[in-house]
């Protein structure tokens, strides 16, 4: 399995955790894998448990089912995954526009980011769509933005950010001039329970913490150590939340979630939040993104714990409580109990607040010793005061410590609720009521502490209450709510009396739960004057709530307290609730009820107030558009409660006029103005738009071509409907079709089998077909020889006694009897020759021995008795011969008569063109085929009056009479040829090509006789050829016999 | 006493000639070899006595002549023969080649068109009317007798030729078996006369002699 990524546009195979490529730039697809969060190990998708250590690597979604709180430790609040919309930084086109921080609105993050030297939008281009966004919503290594993230985001994008754990942001980037100290207690103490601090170590982070804290941390750690022992990172994960928790388990880290959260948050307060020029919740903000790092160095540094700057300066006094010890000695309860070294501790750790400044700003006595917080709430509220109308000015002052619109406890709340890491950590106190029981010494302080805060937010109508405290006796958690709301309503300068003695025994955790019911009592009563009216109740919240069974066990818990009140006890339950708990309930909501993480089925239609109907939904996310905006929204804020409303900030104000009353809002005046502005704005904006024109209407109607319009059907056409070809199916499911292809004819039809026309090979086919085979098979054992064996076969003796007998026979002829008749006629054809001859006495003859010694006993008769007759006949004798032989043949026939030689003859066909062209006078030959001709060899040739040529041989024939004789037409040309060419020569002779022709050995005993010439063995010869064709006729006719007979034989044999 | 040992010679080399009866052998094979052989060299002697040694002299005996100079052409034209020997310039003799194809070719075809095609057919003097249609006739059916082409019916799917083709082939082969049989039998006559002029100069020069 690889652990590359490879790029698609240049093959560069990047890291698994690249999102662009580290060659070309270009974007990687994501990673195909699921990088463990344990060993790191990539997996496929497909696998829900890591290969190498069988982590999980997706979330159970069992899990998040509710259990019974009483069978087993109730699950952690249902945390959803949740994507957070897809918006741009400065798209405010769902938003109100002064709803927008100015930053996110202009884009202009001066104000923030000014004091970054080097950052620019040129030297860091990637990042131009997050150049509005504060650096800890930017991932480093992302140029989009975090909030964009979420709906892309794997678990290699949390592996990235773990591999780059320290380039997330970090507080100290946020407040450069702060150190770790920065980092409140509790979470210092999540960092060293993490890293298996020492023994001693939770007395150095109690002596960190402020009471009620101290009492979440160990309460958590005691049930961490007693519910779940098996499970020791829950001790190193103190410090998150709940759902943080979960996330953890889902795979990720702390580190991973918190930038998402961030983002959630970030967008869900700018929904809400009116009062953009107010940025500095963003940086108060910084506090609930960064308190989830338990890896945050949090050693405690005195030096920077008294001067706690920015944020924490804020939540300083909540963690903080601490008390000079002239106040300690004026306190009651477990305080006074504890011993006094371990408040000294508190008093080292740095704390300059007390309870008794919180009072005395609260009332406005002096703010000499208040921190800079304090100073700026106190200054706030006077301005706030001021700015109210004279009517709500009194109300406001009477129910200051109700309006919790500090700076520091707003932010504060919105943090908490967003992070919900401090109130997570309530929510597991709940799991181990018997933990308590098991305190060890280290942790009295921490329970005092606790005891103590809930001591302070003690009520006296609580205390007047005794079912409601004893419905809520067990509910130890909202002890520290108590603190809370005591710190924030100032209730501390009520400083009610110890109950009872009881709190000596800070150890016992009934007294927490009085305690608690009796500080919800006090809680309640605070603002119970003005909320008689309000019928809402904790059923009626987590009826509302979905996700009120997902809810931890202390909020169940109220659940439960209130099905166990009477009817009549509905409204005094009501009051006994937190106020800053009822409000959020939906519908009357505040922020952290509507983070997405924590409650992901809240009503979110309050965010779309304000929104026109017809922009309602056009650019929202999935999650938003399940709001239906055609019916009213519900008032944000319940309008008959005006205490209610008065305890909600301005900027949560509702700004609608139906569901607000201008009376009972004293910040309706402020907020009026600017959402009538908004609306008519947006409606002017609508009624502006041009009206909108159909799309069909406005498009010009297009030319339709010839072919299309062709193919229109008939019934738009309005033409008569084609008749149907072919025949109408009447069955079957093509029932009514026409022109259906009939296939059973085709398949059915029954045809005559041709059979293959047969191939007839004769015999002599039959053996070039074995030859063939012999030559390209090499078949050597079929080898056909056929000369060693012929067809027919004679044998020797019988060829020999055939030669005998035609030596005999012809011996016969010579010394026998003469069979050569003397009176038969003289043949036509020698009377010619005898007749060219005797004309062309006197005459230069021309004569060519076309023969070799091999003819010579046919041959050389003729041209002795022809050579007889030229010299008796006083004619020149010109001899030739286009054999080389010839010419000794010859010369020993001219030996004794005048002729004259020209010799060889070279060339033939040629040679005798040329010879030809000297013959007859018609030109005069100086050379003849090269060869100078002297003068009696030009005379005699151009005047030849005969030519006799005297051959065996057709093509010497053919080739005298073609190239000479047609040539010298008016030389005659007689010829002397054996008898077997004879045949050929009559056609010749006929045709008057030859003059005269002496075809063989009788044409030569017949031109004896005629020329009466002396006998010269001619008729000898003749009497012997006599002979011999006589036994060569018999033999012929002898074997005919045999042959044939035998082959009728075999032929009737074979036909029976 | 030369004369009775060439007519030994003759006599025996003629004997040799005539063993090939009894079928091929070596005396048959040497006297075959000895006969092409004198045959060649005798050809040669008489080409290079008749035809060299004439036109040697003449270029020699004036070498300036535009007749001896114009022999340098044909001298080219036999080394460029001889260079066919030799494969990287053989293609030099295919002009050699050519030119006496090429003229061979052509004087042949004129003489074959003027010297027998033409005047077999206009000088043809037939005896009468009959005999001349009968030759014609023959002629044709000898001719047709060459055809080998045949039509395969599909009813025997055979392959034969069509009936008149078959009747007029007939009558060719016919015709050529005749013409044939007499060219043998002219052979034979050839034959038995050179063989009874040997054995009438054996007989008459032994008799003669003894």
């Amino acid at each position: 399995m690889s652990n590359e990524i490879k790029c698609k546009t240049c093959g560069f195979e990047n890291p698994h955790s690249s999102k662009f490529c580290n060659n070309c730039g270009a974007k990687l697809p994501l990673s195909t894998h699921i990088i463990c969060p344990n060993c790191e190990t990539p997996n496929t998708r497909d696998r829900i448990f890591c290969d190498t250590c069988g982590t999980r690597l997706v979330p159970d979604t069992s899990q998040l089912k509710p259990e019974e709180p009483e069978e087993a430790p109730p699950p952690p609040p249902a945390n959803e995954p949740f994507s957070l919309p897809a918006r741009r930084p400065g798209d405010t086109g769902e938003l109100h526009p002064h709803a927008v921080p100015d930053w996110l609105r202009t884009g202009d993050i001066g104000s923030t980011k000014d004091n970054d030297a080097g950052e620019s939008d040129d030297e860091m281009p990637e990042k131009k769509g997050t150049s509005d966004l504060p650096d800890w919503l930017v991932h480093d290594s992302d140029p989009e933005p975090i909030i964009n993230a979420p709906t892309n985001i794997s678990t290699e994008f949390y592996q990235d950010l773990l591999d780059k754990a320290e380039d997330l942001p970090q507080p100290d980037d946020l407040y450069p001039d702060d150190d770790a100290t920065n980092l409140p207690d509790w979470l210092s103490e999540a960092d060293d329970t993490q890293a298996g601090a020492a023994p001693h170590a939770d007395e150095q982070a109690s002596a960190g913490l402020t009471g009620w804290l101290s009492d979440l941390r160990d309460e958590g750690m005691a049930v961490d150590d007693t519910a779940v022992p098996e499970e020791p990172e829950d001790d190193i994960n103190s410090g998150l939340t709940d759902w943080l928790h979960e996330l953890d388990d889902l795979g990720g880290t702390p580190e991973d979630h918190t930038a998402e959260n961030a983002a959630a948050l970030d967008e869900l307060l700018d929904d809400q939040q009116e009062d953009a020029d107010d940025s500095d919740w963003l940086q108060e903000l910084g506090p609930a993104q960064t308190d989830v790092l338990p890896l945050q160095p949090a050693e405690p540094d005195e030096e920077a714990a008294g001067e706690l700057p920015g944020w924490m300066d804020e939540l300083g006094p909540v963690q903080t409580n601490l008390l000079d010890p002239s106040q300690i000695a004026e306190l009651t309860g477990p305080l006074t109990d504890l011993p006094e070294d371990e408040i000294v501790d508190d008093e080292e750790a740095g704390a300059d607040v007390s309870f008794t400044n919180l009072f005395e700003t609260a009332t406005g006595s002096t703010t000499d010793d208040l921190p800079d917080w304090l100073d700026t709430a106190v200054e706030d509220v006077d301005s706030f005061l001021e700015d109210l109308p004279d009517d709500s000015a009194e109300e406001m002052a009477s129910d200051f410590v109700s309006e919790e619109t500090t700076d520091w406890l707003r932010d504060g709340l919105t943090a908490d609720d967003s992070d919900l890491d401090w109130l997570s950590e309530t929510g597991d106190l709940d799991v181990a009521p018997d933990a308590a029981d098991e305190i060890t010494p280290d942790e009295e302080t921490a329970v005092a502490d606790f005891a103590f805060a809930d001591d302070v937010a003690e009520a006296p109508d609580a205390v007047d209450d005794p079912d409601l405290s004893e419905d809520l006796s067990d509910d130890d958690d909202f002890s520290w709510l108590s603190d809370m709301e005591a710190i924030e309503t100032g209730e501390l300068v009520v400083e009610p009396e110890p109950a009872s003695d009881e709190w000596a025994v800070p150890d016992e955790t009934s007294h927490a739960e009085e305690e608690f019911l009796e500080e919800q009592e006090s809680a309640e009563a605070i603002v119970s004057d003005e909320t008689e009216d309000d019928t809402w109740t904790s059923d009626t919240f987590f009826a509302e709530t979905a996700v009120g069974a997902d809810l931890p066990d202390w909020l169940s818990q109220l659940d439960k307290a209130d099905k166990t009140d009477e009817p009549a006890d509905v409204g005094s339950t009501d009051e006994e609730m937190p106020e800053w708990i009822a409000s959020m309930r939906p519908g009357q909501g505040i922020i952290g009820s509507e983070l997405p993480g924590v409650f992901p089925e809240m009503d979110l239609r309050d965010t779309l107030e304000g929104i026109p109907e017809e922009l309602a939904g056009a650019e929202l996310p999935e999650w938003l558009q399940d709001t239906p905006l055609d019916q009213a929204p519900p008032p944000l804020f319940a309008a008959s409660d005006k205490e209610e409303s008065m305890e909600i900030p301005d900027w949560l104000q509702p700004d609608s006029e139906e569901t607000e009353s201008p009376a009972a809002t004293p910040a309706a005046p402020m907020e009026q103005p600017g959402a009538g502005s908004s609306r008519d704005e947006w409606r002017s904006l609508l009624e502006e738009l041009p009206p909108l024109t159909p799309l069909a209407e406005s498009l010009p109607k297009a030319d339709i071509p010839e072919w299309v319009q062709q193919l229109k059907p008939p019934e738009l056409t309005g033409e008569p409907p084609r008749e149907p070809d072919g025949p109408e199916e009447i069955s079957g499911p093509l029932k009514g079709m026409h022109g259906i292809v009939s296939i059973e004819p085709t398949i059915a039809k029954p045809r005559a089998a041709t059979l293959p026309m047969p191939y007839v090979t004769t015999p002599e086919q039959q053996q070039q077909v074995a030859l063939l085979q012999q030559l390209t098979q090499e078949m050597p054992e079929t080898v056909t020889t056929l000369s060693t064996k012929p067809a027919y076969d004679t044998a020797v003796w019988l060829r020999v006694v055939l030669a005998m007998l035609l030596i005999a026979a012809v011996l016969v002829g010579l010394r026998g009897p003469s069979l050569v008749a003397t009176d038969n006629p003289v043949p036509a054809n020698v009377q010619a020759v005898e007749t060219a001859v005797s004309a062309a006495a006197g005459q230069p003859v021309l004569l060519a021995l076309e023969y070799t010694p091999a003819m010579a006993g046919e041959l050389s008769p003729q041209a002795e008795l022809l050579l007889a007759q030229l010299a008796a006949n006083g004619s020149p004798v010109f001899i030739t011969s286009q054999y080389a032989a010839g010419t000794a043949v010859a010369s020993n026939l001219t030996a004794a008569a005048d002729a004259h030689m020209i010799g060889y003859l070279p060339g033939e066909s040629i040679g005798l063109r040329q010879l030809g062209d000297c013959l007859g006078g018609r030109n005069e030959c100086e050379q003849l085929n090269g060869r100078l001709l002297d003068a009696d060899l030009q005379a005699g040739l151009s005047q030849i009056g005969l030519v006799i040529v005297l051959t065996g041989d057709r093509d010497n024939l053919v080739n005298w009479i073609e190239q000479v004789g047609s040539v010298s037409e008016n030389v005659p040309m007689v010829a002397g040829i054996t008898q077997a060419l004879t045949p050929l020569a009559n056609g010749y002779a006929i045709t008057g090509q030859l003059d005269g022709l002496l075809g063989g050995m009788p044409d030569a005993v017949a031109y004896q006789q005629l020329m009466d010439l002396p006998e010269s063995g001619v008729q000898t010869q003749l009497n012997a050829q006599i002979f011999g064709q006589l036994l060569a006729g018999l033999l012929l006719l002898i074997g005919l016999l045999t042959y044939g007979t035998r082959s009728l034989a075999s032929n009737r044999q074979q036909k029976k | 006493m030369t004369e009775l040992a060439g007519l030994i010679i003759g006599i025996a080399l003629t004997l040799f000639i005539y063993s090939y009866m009894v079928g091929d052998n070596p005396l048959y094979r040497i006297s075959v070899h000895l006969l092409v052989g004198v045959s060649a060299a005798y050809a040669v002697v008489v080409v290079v006595r008749q035809l060299l040694l004439p036109i040697w002299r003449q270029v020699q005996a004036n070498p300036t002549a535009p007749d001896s100079v114009i022999w340098l052409v044909p001298v080219l034209f036999v080394l460029m023969l001889l260079a066919r020997r030799l494969p990287s310039v053989s293609w030099l003799g295919n002009t050699t080649l050519a030119l006496l194809v090429g003229v061979g070719a052509a004087v042949a075809l004129l003489g074959s068109l003027t010297g027998t095609l033409w005047p077999q057919i206009v000088d043809v003097q037939a005896p009468s009317p009959l005999q001349g249609a009968i030759v014609a006739v023959l002629t044709v059916c000898t001719l047709l007798a060459f055809q080998f082409t045949a039509l395969r019916p599909r009813s025997s799917g055979v392959w034969q030729p069509a009936m008149w083709q078959r009747g007029v082939t007939a009558v060719g082969r016919i015709v050529l078996t005749i013409t044939f049989g007499a060219l043998f039998a002219t052979l034979i006559s050839t034959g038995l006369i050179l063989l009874a002029e040997r054995l009438n100069f054996f007989i008459t020069e032994l008799v003669q002699r003894f």
